[in-house]
């Protein structure tokens, strides 16, 4: 396999076993790149790539528009805090605008589930997901597999357990695919007002005692608490989260074993992990970080040789 | 004025010319002669059916209020073009059908299509006030319902269940809870979840039928559930009605046809509330209708314009619209769902539940009837379909079946009939 069936990464769901593994291939690529003297290498030479984000984001806005940046291609940047238009300009009206201007991909993320899929609908452009609403974030799962496969050598066989606010999380419906397409076994541990009703509908364990999840794992990928969803009484208080469901030095030394750490950003210290754990040894969260921008590379470099294919 | 069918094929299975094909002579809107080889007879309908004209238990014709959406003159084309003769119109308009002045402004519009207004139960549909409903009923609404929102204040459906039985009225009520069905897009399940979108949990339909049916003991009344949806609710109502209470209820096409899995491309088109279950939802909604505990079908024809819902599908607005394609879209499940059971559902069903005259295929019967290719294969497109909206799941498919045309008392839609 040398191209991606798909012209578009809407989601993992979309993708193969086959086709993650070549996006990990070509990212192992630019990875070498990265780590050279001169780090641009001309493969999207004269094409455009927009950015386009309807929410805050400030890595993964930085992440890819620096892999777009290594492969020389033109990079505009569009941010709007005002998503979720219904009347006044739309979606399809901003993008076409911005299309009209001849881009010829659109790096899109949203708070609306089904955003770039509702896009892909109606455009010619390639479209990469930068994460829409509470459904996917491809890119972020696709790093995450990457960074376990670097540090352990292999996903297949793995045990992953995703920790947190899975209910409101992207990040985690894309790992759950992402990981159980490379042949990884996960489960999801929370609070159980933060797991969706029906989550082991997906194949995955769930558990929700923090100890035995670690027990479990190899690889524990820690989510973050967004602060704000403490109004909503997804649970009682931060201190209660941290005491029972946060990540500290003093729970990992009582297993009998060492796990990966992992966590996608940005992290609130002291509460789903101290700083102890993120800054150690065991902690993979800056080789994620640094993974990013060789796998959005390795993204971009497939679906822009798609399309000129 | 007179009208002459020839060889149709009778599909009534209340009717003893069930099946058999005769020749039907009209005369002001009456059925005069039913037989073979009648003279006037012209109209040559050999490899066609006529049916009992379909009763529609709740449209929304958008009128007033989103007349660019869908208003009485496009709904009744649409009506017309599915095969229906009577239709009972939703008060969810802006403002809401809740006035005298409404309600006769609705019936004034009858013609090709008989219109049966239902009234809102509460004033601005707000589910605090009670409207005029002995006023409104005087006038012809034939029942009350506070239209695709549920009627959430069990003070006031209790008062309005007793409050109908001066006349023995009916209050029907869309079973969902309000609390547990906020924010929610779809069906909460195992493809909600997949998708990352807000589900509405079974139990928010279950536990307003439950708690209706408690409130129906105390209070007494009539009540009917719209558009049931899942397999439990075909449970409660089953016992209630074992138990003799005045319960009835009626599903969407929609939900005879489609499961929540049909989201998985994020088409709005498929974004109706209630939601699409799943597919095992699905077949005990068509269990209930072969049982006979759900007593009709509707298709829901609810017309959103293309602002609502070619959008982000969180953004979008529920609803789809459904008149034009019932019988093809009834046609393609028969092999699950005869044909007896699903036109006698959509024929006699709702109007034994609104309390209409039944009209029959029989000599000295009025006419309301109407005529159906069951063979003729069409794409649902734009050039064909008679909505001002285009909201349907159909858009684009190739079905089998097709009205063409209703015979509704003196009024015969003939410009369908032409082509014959």
């Amino acid at each position: 396999m040398s191209q991606l069936n798909t012209k578009h990464l809407l989601g993992i769901k979309d993708l193969t076993a086959e086709e993650i593994n070549l996006i990990f291939e070509t990212a192992d690529g630019f990875k070498d790149v990265l780590n050279r003297p001169i780090k641009k290498v001309p493969s999207l030479r004269d094409v455009t790539v927009a950015n386009v984000f309807f929410e805050n984001s400030t890595r993964t806005r930085l992440s890819f528009e620096l892999a777009e940046k290594r492969l020389s291609a033109d990079v505009i940047n569009f941010s709007s805090s005002s998503s979720s238009v219904k009347k006044g300009e739309t979606l399809l009206d901003t993008v076409n605008n911005i299309l009209s201007m001849k881009v010829d991909m659109i790096v899109m993320r949203h708070s609306s589930p089904g955003a770039p899929h509702f896009l892909a609908k109606h455009i010619d452009a390639n479209i990469i997901n930068a994460g829409d609403g509470t459904h996917e974030h491809p890119t972020q799962a696709l790093l995450d597999s990457f960074s376990i496969r670097e540090k352990l050598g292999d996903v297949a066989g793995r045990k992953v357990v995703i920790v947190g606010d899975i209910l409101h999380s992207r990040v985690a419906l894309s790992n759950i695919f992402a990981l159980q397409k490379l042949g990884a076994e996960v489960m999801v541990c929370g609070p159980a007002t933060l797991l969706p009703k029906h989550i082991s509908s997906l194949g995955v364990k769930v558990e929700l005692d923090i100890r035995k999840a670690l027990e479990w794992c190899d690889v524990a990928n820690i989510l973050r608490i967004q602060l704000e969803r403490q109004k909503m009484r997804y649970f009682p208080s931060l201190r209660e989260y941290s005491q029972h469901y946060g990540v500290n030095k003093q729970l990992l030394d009582t297993l009998n074993k060492e796990i990966v750490i992992m966590h996608p950003g940005p992290i609130n210290r002291g509460v789903e992990i101290t700083s102890d754990v993120a800054d150690s040894d065991h902690s993979i969260i800056l080789q994620q970080v640094e993974n990013g921008v060789a796998v959005r590379m390795a993204v971009l470099y497939l679906l822009a040789g798609k399309k000129a294919g | 004025m007179k009208i002459g069918l020839a060889n149709a094929t009778v599909f009534d299975p209340s009717s003893k010319f069930h099946l058999q094909t005769v020749d039907i002579l009209i005369e002001d809107g009456i059925i005069k002669k039913i037989g073979k080889g009648l003279k006037g007879a012209d109209i040559d309908l050999s490899g066609k059916w006529v049916s009992l004209g379909f009763a529609e238990l709740s449209a929304n014709f958008c009128e007033p209020g989103n007349e660019h959406k869908e208003d009485i003159s496009s709904g009744i084309e649409v009506a017309v073009s599915g095969g229906f003769t009577d239709v009972c119109v939703a008060p969810d308009t802006q403002p809401a059908l809740e006035t005298k002045g409404g309600i006769q402004f609705v019936r004034g519009k009858s013609g090709k299509v008989s219109l049966w207004p239902i009234a809102a139960v509460s004033e601005e549909l707000k589910g605090e006030n009670l409207t005029e409903i002995l006023d409104l009923n005087h006038n012809g609404a034939v029942a009350f319902s506070d239209g695709v929102n549920p009627i959430w204040n069990t003070e006031l459906l209790l008062k309005a269940l007793q409050y109908v039985q001066k006349f023995e009225g009916l209050i029907i009520n869309r079973p969902k809870d309000v609390g547990l069905s906020r924010h929610a897009h779809m069906h909460e399940g195992a493809v909600s979840t997949s998708l990352g979108l807000n589900g509405e949990p079974s139990v928010s339909e279950e536990l307003t039928i439950q708690r209706d049916i408690e409130i129906l003991k105390y209070a007494g009344g009539r009540i009917h559930f719209s558009q049931i949806s899942t397999e439990k609710s075909v449970d409660l109502i089953k016992k209630a009605k074992a138990e003799g209470l005045k319960v009835t209820c009626d599903v969407s096409i929609n939900h005879l046809l489609f499961s929540d899995k049909d989201l998985e491309t994020f088409d709005t088109n498929y974004k109706v509330d209630p939601p699409l279950r799943t597919s095992k939802d699905r077949k005990a909604l068509i269990k209930g209708l072969k049982s006979g505990v759900i007593d009709a079908i509707s298709t829901a024809h609810q017309p959103q314009d293309q602002e609502c819902k070619d959008l982000e599908f969180d953004l979008a607005d529920f609803g789809a619209i459904g008149l034009q394609t019932a019988f093809a879209a009834l046609n393609s499940i028969k092999d699950e769902l005869p044909l007896e059971v699903s036109i006698e559902k959509i024929t006699r069903g709702p109007r034994t539940v609104v309390g209409l005259d039944q009209p029959e295929i029989a000599e000295g019967a009025m006419a309301k009837l109407a005529v159906f290719d069951p063979e003729e294969k069409w794409t649902f497109d734009k050039s064909n379909n008679k909505s001002k909206s285009f909201n349907s799941p159909f858009v684009g498919k190739e079905l089998t079946g097709k009205s063409l045309g209703t015979i509704n008392g003196k009024i015969t839609s003939l410009e369908i009939l032409e082509h014959v």
